[in-house]
């Protein structure tokens, strides 16, 4: 690259910065105060690796797939950094891989639906980008839905899952940014024989719009 | 039943419509509707020969199934338009089962009728390996699978929309498993079993009903045992009332679409005309099969056999333990001529036992002609067997017919498993 280029390059970098992050110094300035009612919807893609194990001694699996996923949370800000909400999350793992035996099988037309709801602890770091971390307990349903032939299938457990990421704030209250989430949830089935556990971890990246 | 539902999501969305029947008639558990470009319908299921054909399915297969009264609405379909009301061109034919609506190019679809009769008797949704499986273990006259050919079953129970691999081994699994454990085991299995295509589940939940694995029962649904055939065929409820003491010649695939031969009377079972020849099967599969153009068979009622129609039967002492009880099949005059070529084969058919032993044969023969005789087999003119010239072969032989009817004494080899059987070959001079 020659020194033409080096200094376009250079140009490009520094206005790209500075259109980044011009709106967001400007509206940190204007940011009116926190509201009580926080509001979060998030999407983005998530991955699922789960493992059954069944009573027996028979062989157990492991499954794993990618999911859409998707969040609406709400809740109140508790203290002036602390919100508590209850969230709603809900990923749907299509044609789940299956690892039996030594053998992977794709298994078609199946949604594995892994929904939670529960109650959510988000704590507001500040700073420029508005990085946030929290974490949240709830109660699962785990349904397979066999969308070739119809079957449907739920059982109960139990998640926990930590978050974290960055809103920055975009417009008035409104927040916008991105964030990780890692959720550890079990559940068990016993209809039909034999009974099993099931542990599973389900990664999450979403696109954050927040209201606060 | 593969992609049922998208037929009917397409139905509901008013992408199609019912097929294309007319209501011809109703019955105690079938409503029938027949495409208009199949009428009129020709014999022998014209009038109301078609209901009386699916009721005699019913019967037949409710003695294995015991399924509860309703009424299964019958679309009987050219190809093209059952095709169309599947949903699919790989589609033959196929049952909506929340709607009860078989739509079929055949009539009775033994196949698609199995899966009506088990939505009747539990409304579930079993994945389709053994769906698949359990609809093709029961019908009369149809082959099975090799036993040889096998596939590994995880991939078969993730399969969606099922192969015909899957069809097939599923048929086997659920043949196997009604055999070795009785029709209502497999029902109690069957309604149980997993919805979900998890291979995981499946084999757990398998070793959990039955307390074998499921690895363990595969290999041995692959093994034929001796004096089995390497490839099975379905089951037949063979539970169709057996024709009277002295029946003669019937055809009537509507009322009697298969003979049972079994009872203390031996049958004489010969091809209509228009068949060449008649063959018996074994009421679980598992027998060899056995055809002949004229079959003599004396067997077990525990373990019967039977004979699909177009098939005439003629019940009487055609096998009989001593010569003179014996009353004789006369063949035709034409069956062998000296300007044919073409030799008659006549097939012996007889349940085996813990030890040896004989039956006497007669055959009608107004024509002039050779007879092979087996070793074991002795041929006479007349009952006096071991005497003079009538002698048990040690060698086979053909030798001149020895008058217009033929004595046979057959040895029934003891110990064997099943049926034995012995060909007798008339042939020109």
């Amino acid at each position: 690259m020659n020194r033409r280029l080096r200094r376009r390059a250079a140009a490009l970098a520094l206005a790209a910065v500075s259109v980044a992050g011009a709106p967001v110094a400007r509206a940190d300035s204007a940011a009116p105060p926190p509201a009580r009612v926080f509001l979060r919807l998030a999407v983005g893609p998530a991955f699922m690796v789960e493992s059954w194990s069944p009573s027996t001694p028979d062989p157990g699996a492991v499954s794993t797939g990618w999911a859409p996923a998707l969040e609406v949370t709400v809740g109140k800000r508790v203290r002036p950094r602390w919100v508590l909400a209850g969230t709603l999350q809900v990923a749907g793992v299509i044609d789940r891989s299956e690892s039996f035996e030594g053998g992977s099988y794709t298994l078609p037309d199946t949604i594995h639906f892994l929904d939670t709801i529960g109650a959510l602890v988000d704590r507001d770091l500040g700073g420029r980008y508005g990085g946030h971390l929290g974490a949240a307990l709830g109660l699962m349903t785990v349904s397979e839905l066999d969308t070739s032939f119809g079957s449907f299938a739920t059982s109960w457990g139990f998640a926990a899952s930590v978050h974290g990421g960055i809103e920055p704030v975009v417009r008035g209250r409104w927040r916008m940014g991105v964030a990780g989430r890692l959720t550890l949830y079990r559940y068990g089935s016993d209809d039909p024989p034999p009974s099993a556990t099931s542990w599973g971890l389900l990664s999450s990246l979403l696109l954050t719009f927040t209201r606060q | 039943m593969r992609r049922w539902v998208v037929a009917a999501l397409l139905l509901g969305v008013g992408c199609g419509g019912p097929p294309p029947g007319v209501l011809v008639g109703q019955s105690a558990h079938f409503r029938l509707y027949v495409d208009p470009a199949l009428m009129p319908v020709a014999p022998p299921f014209d009038g109301d020969n078609a209901l009386a054909a699916l009721e005699t399915e019913w019967s037949d297969v409710q003695t294995m199934l015991h399924m509860p009264d309703g009424i299964i609405n019958y679309y009987w379909l050219t190809t093209a338009d059952a095709e169309a009301a599947c949903g699919s061109p790989d589609e033959g034919a196929c049952t909506k089962e929340s709607a009860l609506e078989i739509d079929s190019p055949t009539l009775p679809n033994p196949h698609e009728l199995n899966h009506a009769y088990l939505y009747l008797r539990k409304q579930r949704k079993p994945i389709p390996l053994l769906a698949e499986g359990a609809a093709e273990a029961i019908a009369c006259g149809q082959p099975g699978a090799s036993l040889a050919d096998s596939a590994p079953w995880p991939g078969l129970v993730a399969e969606d929309p099922p192969s015909d691999e899957a069809y097939l081994q599923g048929g086997l699994l659920a043949r196997y498993l009604i055999r070795t454990q009785g029709i209502d085991a497999f029902l109690r299995y069957y309604e149980q079993s997993p919805e979900r295509r998890d291979p995981a589940l499946f084999g757990a939940n398998f070793h959990s009903f039955w307390g074998v694995t499921l690895d363990e029962v595969w290999s041995a649904m692959h093994i034929p045992l001796p004096g089995e055939a390497v490839a099975d065929q379905k089951i037949c409820p063979c539970s169709l009332p057996p024709p009277g003491p002295g029946a003669t010649a019937t055809n009537d695939p509507v009322r009697d679409p298969y003979w049972v031969v079994s009872g203390p009377e031996a049958m004489a079972l010969v091809p209509p005309p228009t068949a060449a020849q008649v063959t018996i099967n074994d009421c679980g599969g598992l027998g060899q099969t056995q055809t002949g153009q004229v079959v003599l068979a004396r067997i077990d009622s525990a373990a019967p056999w039977y004979a699909m129609a177009p098939a005439n039967v003629m019940t009487g002492p055609y096998l009989a333990d001593d010569c003179a009880g014996t009353i004789p099949y006369t063949l035709p005059a034409n069956a062998v001529s000296p300007s044919s070529p073409f030799s008659v084969f006549v097939e012996l058919v007889a349940s085996s036992a813990a030890s040896a032993q004989d039956v006497y044969f007669q055959l009608g023969t107004p024509f002039a002609g050779k007879v092979g005789v087996a070793v074991g087999e002795e041929i006479c003119g007349s009952c006096g067997f071991d005497q003079g010239s009538c002698q048990p072969m040690t060698a086979f032989a053909s030798v001149a017919l020895p008058g217009p009817t033929v004595y046979g004494r057959w040895t029934v080899p003891g110990g064997a498993v099943g049926v034995v059987t012995q060909p007798v070959v008339l042939s020109p001079p």
